[in-house]
């Protein structure tokens, strides 16, 4: 039959242009064509977007941080929509980067969806351990531009950003009447400060972060030179450091996250071993005037605050949040679909889910996490729940990014170890001669 | 000669001028023919080379095609010996050709052979100029917590190694992390579902401290999908007396070296004795058999004695109940502080050497410190029958690329350079002559001989009950804050307080029928009285205590040190009937009540009593008080938040109780 209406077709079409009537015919046969291939290609589109590969869902993570496991409340809420692409989380305690690495090299399918820290997405790209998104359809208009940019590599969509986060100058109110705008207004509040205490005061040192030989300290070392106007590595992915442009800035950043021996001492030697449970825990305790920490210590802190009773809880001083003086460094995790997965539209679809603006309200009001939409950070129930939420919104869109590298662990590792051991030597040595050829060596992942 | 026949491809008579055969093709026709035989050669060999694996890099495949090519050239003798006519002339004596033209070939494939892997090396050094270098392979690599350090050294050292042979590339990635073995025995029976959240990574490898450790989980991984495909021992270390200068020279002068027993016999053991506890730490365990004896163990009476005297040494001079590092740590301590305890540590001999060289011992300890010298530095004795730890190398079952980069590992651990390496991480790789840090300025003697010989497993077992038949029961009194604070709300719908009356409740479970329990609240002061679970005085504890903690109601201030004191009254102190220990669980700072610290310490450390804090919430170890009122006492302070407070209850209490 339809062998027959298509014979009849072709010899009416063929009749028609041998009667002189050529211009009708070729019309008819254009449309022919794109009747067809609109027939064929509508279904097929909808299909590609609706029909999911069934199949268990399976995300790679680090452990869920947040309040009430926000997370797992989201993955119930997915189960629940979806019964055939059920998923579960495997929260690492530790090492979550060495598992997923070596379950991507070999490629496995017993992982659908990674969620990265943010300065792992191009290490994973460029190893194609992860596949880029499918973009057409896909809205991303609504995340914030900084934590967006993380997710892209070599000009492709790698992943969403799950849940953002950027670096907060905590200050004791009581002491420092208003939010320093600079480095120099911190040094001067610390100045002004300290001759004021009385003895029952624990104040020891004026300044603490994240000074120990880790990740932390590349963040809090980058966030200083870059307020100090330096650079380490530029725009195009060249190391810096060492350029005499940079050098007296570079120098001034340091200097800043160095131990004092005069009075009145910014930072104390042993506050080179601090991450950020021990920073927090010497805010807390009233021992540092300034901290540079993470949004989470803000809930930390104010969980102490609150006594219900009246009790000794309520010794941790009064204290708010600002924007750091210079850009403070990106943080966060991204979700990327894993290249061995065989449900990549299943994983795609829970991904779109979980950052999507309901779940990224849900994790940030509920949980704590970072929204990584801007319209969440306008909320409410956001504003009125976390008074840090507009500062936490400024600092995230005037962030920097982490130098992008498929090497970006050797990289860190590389750095944080000297500039440690510079910080920590007492006869304030300078960062060694070859450090920037050391870096970029590790660029290339020597 | 002719050329064999079966080398005979439409060759030239070389025996003519000019090597021309008047019936054969134009030399256009004749060399495209050569050509495709050659091309055809260079093909099959390459392919060969494909199975039953491709060549990994490329690299590779330029070796295997200067290897083709070679081999395609051979069969093409003829164009060799016509090369070796124009240089020498016409061949009088043809067993001279084939000679020299065989030659000529071998000498031909070495050259190539030797350029190609120079060319591809230089080529492989010019890629990763250009593109970077290889991603390494991952590995990840389990140790037990004391090893943690020296395994992250190796570790190290092994990237480093890859690294001088790969163009500055490390060939590998080593992420170490630590786990006790019964945690890892637990994680390996579940497949590692159940590492994941509590260990970490699934291990490609695990450096295990002992073959004791090892024993504890060969039959785990049987059903759990992970299998052991490799394991093998790569270092010892024996098990010695951690003594001072003057104490050595005594042991030394005799003219035989005594054996445990003998020691164990004479006054020496009878002083100043410490060990670590055999449950958590390999080297405690091994030293409780060889203090217990191997082949004619102590009976009960002798073991009890025992524990008695380590029991007394340890609480004379606040020593920890924990490892051996936690033990070293406050050796360290109470050298620093000038007042040395004269004790006699049994220890490993590693474990001695990172004492002395100042290296970081985790927890209180847990940066470098100067080399210990002068009379602070232990000096290692052997008694002449004393065993060793022996350092295995385990090796699961993993991904291809895991497998065979941990294979790789374990051939440099037994290595000369990995050997090196054991050495500088204070171990004794077997059949391997050892230097620093293994020698007389860290208190080890070079030449010392020790059984390299494990102990049976079924020996380690049984001193390890016998440990816990005479070990000394607890006494322990829970002081559970009660403060207003207490009352807030952990999300979704628990009080902090309940969420910790959850965790003092499952810690019961932990109590032997010979171990004491009281429970006090702290401000209210209600309070369970000190006695056993199910004791004769007729009252079942678990009942009062779970009705106690239901019953509660969080209310009022913190009064953190009279508590203190109070409780410390309370357990009395320790004797040889029993460990007597306070364990304060709370969020908050003392509030003021006129008692100051010293006041506390005063009477909290003639009285014997460990204080044990649990710090959750708000309170932190990092503070100073909650410092000095743990290490003081031979305590112990524990971060916890919320969702682990059950654990370090549990850690606490295990440590506590040893009256089954």
């Amino acid at each position: 039959m339809v062998w027959r209406t298509l014979r009849s077709t072709a010899t009416k079409t063929f009749t028609a242009a041998r009667s002189g009537r050529w211009r009708n015919a070729r019309w008819l046969a254009v449309g022919i064509v794109v009747g067809i291939a609109t027939t064929l290609a509508v279904p097929a589109a909808f299909r590609g977007r609706s029909e999911l590969e069934p199949g268990e869902l399976v995300i790679l993570s680090a452990s869920d941080v947040s309040f009430g496991g926000q997370r797992q409340e989201l993955i119930e809420q997915w189960n629940k929509l979806h019964s055939k692409n059920k998923a579960k989380i495997i929260a690492l305690s530790e090492g979550e980067h060495s598992e997923m690495i070596a379950h991507a090299q070999f490629g496995e399918d017993d992982v659908d969806i990674y969620n990265l820290d943010l300065t792992w997405t191009a290490e994973f790209a460029d190893n194609g351990y992860i596949r880029p998104l499918a973009e057409s359809g896909l809205d991303t208009r609504g995340f914030l531009e900084n934590p967006l940019k993380t997710c892209r590599y070599d000009g492709k969509l790698w992943a969403l950003p799950f849940n953002s986060d950027a670096g907060l100058l905590y200050y004791r109110t009581d002491l420092v009447p208003k939010p320093p705008g600079s480095w120099e207004r911190i040094d001067l509040a610390i100045n002004e400060a300290f001759p004021k205490l009385n003895q029952s005061a624990k104040i020891v040192a004026g300044y603490t972060g994240q000074l120990a030989n880790y990740e932390g300290l590349t963040v809090n070392a980058l966030e200083a030179i870059w307020g100090a106007g330096g650079e380490v590595v530029d725009q195009n992915g060249d190391v810096v450091i060492d350029d005499p442009r940079f050098a007296d800035q570079v120098q001034a950043g340091l200097d800043r996250l160095r131990p004092s021996f005069r009075e009145p001492k910014i930072i104390l030697p042993q506050f080179l071993e601090h991450r950020e449970k021990e920073s927090t825990d010497a805010f807390r305790n009233g021992e540092v005037l300034f901290m540079r920490n993470w949004p989470v210590a803000y809930r930390q802190l104010q969980s102490s605050t609150g006594s219900a009773a009246g009790d000794s809880p309520g010794t941790v001083p009064a204290f708010d949040v600002t924007p750091l003086p210079g850009p403070s460094a990106l943080g966060g995790q991204n979700l990327a679909i894993a290249a061995g997965t065989t449900k990549p539209k299943a994983a795609q679809a829970l991904i779109e889910f979980l950052t999507d603006a309901r779940s990224q309200q849900i994790l940030f009001e509920r949980g704590g996490f970072a929204a990584t939409r801007e319209v969440v950070y306008h909320d409410t129930a956001i504003i009125a729940k976390y008074k840090y939420a507009q500062s936490l919104l400024e600092a995230i869109k005037r962030a920097r990014l982490r130098p992008v590298t498929p090497y970006y662990p050797r990289f860190s590792k590389i750095f944080h170890e000297e500039v440690h051991k510079a910080l920590a030597s007492t006869g304030r040595d300078p960062l060694p001669e070859d450090f920037a050829d050391r870096l970029r060596e590790a660029l290339r992942g020597r | 000669m002719d050329p064999p026949g079966g080398l005979d491809l439409g060759q030239p008579r070389t025996d003519l001028p000019g090597g021309r055969d008047p019936h054969q093709s134009s030399g256009t026709e004749r060399g495209s023919s050569r050509l495709t035989v050659i091309m055809v050669a260079v093909v099959g060999v390459m392919l060969g080379a494909t199975i039953p694996r491709a060549p990994q890099s490329a690299r590779d495949w330029v070796v295997v095609a200067a290897g083709a090519f070679v081999a395609a050239l051979v069969t093409q003798l003829d164009i060799l010996q016509e090369w070796l006519a124009r240089v020498v002339g016409q061949w009088r004596r043809p067993r001279l050709k084939t000679v020299a033209t065989l030659g000529l070939t071998l000498l031909l494939a070495l050259a190539i052979g030797f350029g190609a892997s120079h060319l591809s090396e230089l080529g492989a050094g010019a890629w990763i100029r250009l593109a970077g270098c290889p991603h390494p392979t991952q590995l990840r690599v389990l140790s037990s917590p004391d090893g943690l350090d020296p395994v992250q050294m190796l570790a190290a050292e092994y990237e480093k190694w890859t690294e001088e042979r790969n163009h500055g590339c490390p060939a590998v990635n080593v992420h170490v992390y630590a786990a006790s073995a019964n945690d890892t025995q637990v994680a390996l029976a579940s497949g590692w579902s159940n590492g994941y959240p509590t260990v970490g990574p699934r291990p490609d490898l695990w450096l295990a401290d002992a073959g004791s450790e090892f024993d504890k989980i060969i039959e785990a991984p049987k059903n759990s999908g992970i299998e052991i495909r490799d394991n093998y021992i790569i270092a010892s270390s024996p098990i010695v007396l951690g003594v001072s200068g003057s104490t050595i020279q005594a042991l030394e002068d005799r003219p035989q070296r005594p054996t445990w027993e003998r020691l164990r016999k004479e006054d020496f053991l009878r002083k100043n004795l410490v060990r670590s506890d055999p449950r958590i730490s390999t080297a405690g365990a091994v030293a409780t058999a060889l203090l217990y004896g191997i082949e004619n163990p102590v009976d009960v009476a002798e073991a009890r004695e025992i524990e008695l005297r380590i029991g007394r040494s340890l609480d004379d001079v606040k020593y920890p109940l924990g490892s051996s590092l936690q033990l070293l740590c406050r050796h360290r301590q109470l050298a620093e502080s000038d007042s040395t305890s004269g004790s006699v540590v049994i220890v490993s001999e590693q474990e001695l050497v990172r004492f002395n060289k100042g290296d970081p011992l985790g927890g209180e300890c847990a940066t470098s410190t100067k080399q210990t010298v002068g009379d602070g530095i232990l000096r290692a004795f052997y008694p002449s029958d004393t065993r060793s730890l022996d350092y295995q190398f385990v090796r699961f079952s993993s991904y291809p690329a895991q497998e065979k980069e941990a294979d790789r590992f374990g051939n440099w651990l037994t290595g000369k350079d990995g050997k090196h390496a054991l050495v500088r991480a204070g171990l004794r790789p077997p059949t391997f002559t050892v230097g620093e840090p293994l020698n007389e300025l860290y208190g080890v003697q070079p030449g010392a001989t020790f059984k390299r010989e494990s102990i049976k497993p079924e020996v380690l077992s049984s001193s390890i009950q016998r440990y816990d038949d005479v070990s000394r029961p607890g006494r322990v009194l829970l002081a559970l804050d009660a403060s207003g604070s207490m009352a807030a709300a952990v999300e979704p719908v628990q009080t902090r307080f309940q969420v910790v009356a959850q965790g003092a409740g499952q810690a019961l479970d932990l109590m032997g029928k010979r171990d004491e329990f009281g429970l006090r609240f702290f401000p209210a002061g209600e309070s369970v009285p000190i006695g056993l679970l199910d004791g004769s005085d007729g009252i079942s504890r678990r009942e009062i205590t779970v009705t106690a903690l239901s019953h509660t109601t969080p209310n009022g201030s913190t009064p953190l040190f009279q508590t203190i004191v109070d409780g410390v009254r309370e357990v009395g102190p320790s004797d040889a009937r029993h460990v007597s220990a306070l364990v304060v669980l709370t969020d908050g700072e003392n509030t003021p009540d006129g008692l100051t610290l010293n006041q506390v310490l005063e009477v909290a450390q003639p009285e014997g009593v460990r204080i044990f804090i649990i710090a959750v919430g708000d309170t932190r170890c990092a503070s100073e008080v909650l410092r000095m009122l743990t290490v003081n006492t031979g305590g112990g302070c524990h971060d916890a938040d919320f969702g682990s407070v059950g654990n370090s209850l549990e850690e606490v209490f295990s440590a506590l109780w040893k009256g089954n």
